[in-house]
């Protein structure tokens, strides 16, 4: 009977063993960061705040406690558009010595949030723009012998604008240089062109340009990128939209543009000038005011040869440059309400286009509705979100209400008229104001 | 006696305060209270990712493959890079294997949050591609209105040296994937 009884118990542990090795393997301890970028303004020799908050979202039963640890690092951008984080090699705009942050290590229980405050103390001497970013780490104590452990961390960028006076956007086209489509004897493609993205070009022929801006200035601007091609007689012929992968360029920093079209050129002498326009924009999203534009003329020809292969091998463009999804908005809130709503521009063709959003409306929606990150430049057969911030004041009447978003598209190429080859697009958006059901709480 | 009063305290309360007394209903009375609250971009990785572990190498062309998949919950676009550092390679105290990741995501960044296709083929994700040179060009990630979700897997293969074969013994490495904002 005793021998009996020690069985069952011995049973009855490994069964609890196997339920926690299953329990424990199906365990997940996650770690939320909010936000992702932030921007805070101090005055030279002041101190600001900013706070990053780390949450261990509780997702169930299976939700264990994590660690989380906290660094400051420095990170730079490549000309092509590449984060690299960096403890070491510090740059003259680093802002981490500057950072106080608690490093942890914490233990957040499932559903608990932590607000990580930080000092940013600008020294005296500090002048314009600076940056470093929060690295927190999700920790994995599983330590494997053999195969493959993943770590994982998110990056959550701090930029310091410290306001000693007004500031001018200031840069350089550091580097310029024309590809003219290369034509395969045999097929009468070219072969190892591919576009910004890295994708292959389906081998069509395209016109290329690649410009190299750099930051001379002590604040970061986006960048706005164009290549405007011109006769000899300098009558514009042709416009060419800039594309980059990150437009924000910081202080010292370069950034590579590209440019590509796909419609041939006739034969003749060409001047090609590029036109960089940088937008001053310090907190994220709105655009306040812009620069004066920086600019680097050249020359290329277009040989008969090379303008009758061109021509042959061209691609026949599509009608539509762009398309748009959602074709039309529609919103029901109540007064009061503060919402967001997207709606994506996908390129079409074969070469960059250019994209400028605006609200069209009159009356009171029009102060009701935003639109974030609205002019930029998409890469052939690339898709971008257009954010509409839609905030209804508490004293709107019930009703809807109508606008517009005008989408402007401006292709590579040229126009029979020499012209900018643009195509206008609208998206309806209509807000029904509802009334408020006053007994709905009560409901 | 009882009644007597009662009746005197109502004449009293009619002679004091009649409006008070012969008020109608007031019924409700509307109210209104602004609320507001900004929603911050927020990146969620839902759990760490269990180790990957790879079937043992028998034979010189044996090249084992293993995978581990996690979510990842957000509200705005960002772009996952990886780790090229040698710690990336799996290695042993005398020896190392060629080691080459990829990664996958279940969105398509136009119905789902997930990498576009562009966005995937700049990066190479979907081709075996050495630690020293895996994410070379970060993976862009679209977050999706209505969809807060995105599953990301990461794949590691592991073999041998090209006409070599490496020491018998446990080889491991450590894998660090960064997720970071985007630009405008």
């Amino acid at each position: 009977m005793k021998r009996n009884s020690n069985i069952v118990s011995l049973m009855g542990a490994g069964f609890v063993a196997l339920l926690f090795f299953i329990l424990s393997s199906n365990a997940s301890a996650g770690m939320a960061v909010s936000p992702l970028q932030q921007w805070v303004t101090v005055k030279p020799g002041k101190q600001a705040t900013v706070a990053v908050t780390v949450t261990n979202a509780n997702r169930g039963p299976e939700t264990r406690p994590c660690t989380i640890s906290v660094e400051v690092v420095d990170f730079t951008v490549s000309p092509q558009g590449k984060l690299s984080f960096v403890k070491e090699a510090r740059h003259s705009r680093s802002a981490v010595d500057w950072l106080d942050f608690d490093s942890g290590p914490f233990v957040l229980v499932p559903g608990e949030s932590k607000t990580l405050e930080g000092k940013v103390s600008a020294p005296a001497g500090a002048d314009g723009d600076y940056w470093a970013a929060v690295l927190v780490k999700l920790d994995n104590s599983q330590e494997s012998e053999s195969g493959v452990a993943v770590r994982l961390q998110t990056a959550s960028g701090i930029f310091v604008h410290v306001a000693k006076r007004n500031y001018i956007e200031r840069g350089t086209i550091i580097d310029a240089n024309i590809v003219l489509p290369q034509f395969d004897n045999e097929q009468g493609t070219n072969e190892e062109s591919a576009s910004p993205t890295g994708a292959k070009n389906q081998n069509e022929p395209t016109f290329k340009i690649n410009a190299e801006l750099k930051n001379d200035g002590l604040v970061a601007f986006l960048a706005n990128g164009k290549a405007n091609l011109y006769s000899e007689s300098w009558q514009r012929v042709a416009s060419i939209p800039l594309y980059t992968n990150r437009r924000r360029i910081f202080p010292t920093h370069s950034r590579c543009f590209t440019g590509v079209m796909s419609q041939p050129l006739p034969a003749g002498k060409y001047k090609l000038r590029l036109v960089f326009e940088p937008i001053s924009s310090r907190n994220g999203g709105s655009i306040t005011k812009h620069g004066r534009k920086i600019t680097k003329d050249m020359e290329l020809i277009i040989n008969d040869e090379l303008a009758r292969k061109w021509a042959e091998n061209a691609a026949v463009q599509d009608n539509q440059i762009l398309q748009l999804k959602p074709q039309e908005l529609e919103l029901t809130l109540t007064a009061g309400r503060f919402t967001t709503k997207r709606f994506q521009a996908i390129s079409r063709g074969l070469s960059t286009v250019s994209v400028r959003c605006r609200i069209e409306a009159d009356g009171q929606i029009k102060d009701w509705v935003a639109l974030r990150s609205a002019d930029f430049t998409l890469a052939a057969s690339t898709r971008r979100s257009v954010l509409c911030w839609v905030r209804i004041p508490p004293d709107a009447h019930p009703g809807r209400y109508c606008g517009t978003i005008c989408v402007e598209a401006e292709r590579s190429g040229l126009t029979a008229q020499h012209t900018a080859n643009v195509e206008v697009q609208k998206i309806p958006i209509s807000i029904v104001i509802s009334q408020p059901d006053k007994y709905a709480a009560v409901k | 006696m009882k009644t007597l009063v009662k009746v005197v305290s109502l004449l009293a309360v009619l002679c004091l305060a009649p409006s008070l007394a012969l008020a109608a209903d007031p019924g409700d009375s509307n109210s209104t209270c602004n609320i507001s609250v900004t929603v911050n971009t927020i990146m969620e990785w839902a759990g760490n990712f269990t180790d990957i572990t790879l079937t043992a190498i028998s034979a010189q062309a044996d090249t084992p493959d293993a995978n581990e998949t996690q979510t990842i919950y957000t509200n705005c676009d960002f772009e996952i890079s990886a780790d090229t550092s040698t710690t990336a390679q799996l290695s042993s105290a005398t020896d190392t294997l060629v080691t080459k990741y990829q990664l996958s995501d279940d969105g398509d960044g136009l119905a789902d949050t997930g990498a576009t296709a562009g966005a995937e083929a700049a990066s190479g994700i979907s081709t075996w591609t050495d630690y020293n040179s895996f994410l070379g060009t970060a993976l862009d990630v679209t977050h999706v209105d209505t969809d807060g979700a995105v599953d990301i897997t990461l794949y590691v293969q592991a073999s041998n040296l090209a006409g070599e074969v490496a020491d018998a013994g446990s080889y491991s490495a450590v894998q660090t994937l960064t997720a970071s904002w985007t630009s405008d």
